[in-house]
């Protein structure tokens, strides 16, 4: 199968760099697959979790809001978090959902009010993510 | 010649200066290993998100019609400054906040918003009231923090209280090592990116799901990794000079404590040969005042 060079980024380390034969991502309407050889497209995406396929297998990462580059030359995610599910702390993430829950309990701005629902849509992701199953390699 | 005692006290009192310094220079020596392999990669991280955002703001159907997009032609700017929250780093804060001054001073109408103590109290002394005084994020550069502040940020340009918003801190590698800087947050102008090296799309790039909702998602993306970086490179900036500062200062300990032990010698063997003459002298008169009784003159 043909492969196209894939960089996944955080702004505080380069999580995941290989070529990949497939990439699946969260977009806000739905998921969205790149394959080798697409057209060149911007899309920000929602938390959620991203696979990877390299040589034949998938791969399933936890990634935060952000938004990926695509051109003819690669693939660029840049993410503001990316976590493999064996690295997830559940014990904080659990915390971060129930703090997140309580924000939007209490009157907020709109601004705020959509912070939280993202802080809130981390959390459960992750906490989804963490509780699924381990990559085996 | 000094007094010996004063001598004693001085070496002692620059001994525990010295204690301080070197404890002071290995602190800042193990947060900069902390930093360093970080940084290296933050600099790359910033030159690939500059590139694209300068690849996307290349292709065409970027919505000209986005308020973060477009020069508002307004006066009124914003300043984000970064210094530190302690000195004993040298010029580190000096040179940043004159530079952040000189920059204000040029456009009366700004909106000032201060990263760390040294900052604000800087401000303050020159009569100038921070609109917000931001603490602790000098000292911690999370993704946390800098995701609070750009949301700030654009809830500031949202409700049109600004024109402009700019970021000024120490960049702490690249060509501009370790001197103060001004990067342009808001608007995105494809103009503050000319420089970076693109690789140009051949066809338009597609948006998911509408360039305006693309867009609209990706500005607050942008600020935050944006800031992130500004605080990764101030924070290493400061640990560096503080790094730095600390040596020097230890070095003078080092030689001040040579030249006074040296002193505190010499007038040691000063004092014992003024005893030895003194006791000598003392000696000839008495064997004098003997001889003159022997002779019974």
């Amino acid at each position: 199968m043909k492969t196209f060079p894939l960089d996944i980024l955080t702004p505080e380390h380069q999580f995941f760099s290989t070529h990949a034969e497939a990439l699946t991502i969260q977009a806000p309407d739905g998921s969205l697959t790149i394959l080798a050889g697409h057209a060149p497209l911007v899309a920000p995406f929602i938390p959620g979790s991203l696979s990877v396929k390299v040589n034949g297998e998938w791969k399933e990462a936890f990634h935060s809001s952000g938004f990926l580059e695509v051109l003819r030359e690669g693939v660029i995610v840049f993410a503001q978090a990316c976590e493999w599910p064996e690295n997830i702390d559940e014990k904080r993430a659990l915390e971060a959902k129930r703090r997140a829950e309580e924000r939007l309990r209490q009157r907020q701005s709109i601004n705020e009010h959509q912070n939280s629902q993202i802080a809130l849509a981390r959390a459960m992701v992750r906490l989804q993510l963490a509780r699924k199953h381990i990559n085996l390699d | 010649m000094q007094n010996i005692n004063e001598i004693r006290h001085h070496i002692s009192a620059v001994a525990e200066t010295r204690k301080i310094t070197s404890a002071m220079q290995i602190v800042a020596s193990s947060r900069m290993k902390k930093v360093l392999g970080h940084i290296a990669y933050n600099q790359l991280y910033s030159e690939r998100l500059k590139r694209a955002i300068r690849e996307i703001l290349l292709s065409s159907p970027a919505p000209q019609s986005l308020p973060y997009l477009m020069a508002r032609g307004g006066e009124r700017r914003t300043y984000i400054v970064i210094a530190g929250d302690k000195g004993m780093a040298g010029s580190y804060n000096a040179n940043l906040l004159h530079y952040a001054y000189a920059e204000t001073k040029g456009h009366p109408n700004y909106h000032l918003i201060t990263c760390g103590l040294k900052a604000s109290a800087f401000f303050h002394r020159n009569g100038i009231q921070p609109d917000i005084e931001i603490m602790g994020v000098s000292q911690d550069p999370s993704l946390a923090n800098a995701r609070t502040l750009a949301s700030d940020v654009i809830d500031i340009y949202d409700k049109m209280l600004t024109d402009e918003v700019y970021i000024i801190y120490t960049m702490f590698s690249g060509p501009s090592r370790h001197l103060p800087v001004m990067n342009r947050l808001l608007p995105l102008l494809p103009k503050d990116y000319d420089e970076i090296p693109a690789r140009i799309p051949e066809a338009d790039i597609i948006y998911v799901p509408s360039p305006e909702e693309a867009f609209h998602m990706l500005i607050p993306q942008f600020l935050t990794a944006e800031i992130f970086s500004a605080l990764a490179q101030a924070y290493s900036s400061e640990h560096f000079a503080r790094m730095n500062a600390m040596q020097s200062a230890t070095r003078n300990a080092d030689e001040l404590m040579k030249k006074l032990t040296m002193q505190y010698n010499m007038a040691r063997q000063a004092a014992i040969t003024r005893e030895i003459t003194e006791i000598s002298g003392a000696v000839e008169a008495l064997r004098n005042g003997d001889e003159a009784y022997a002779t019974g003159n």
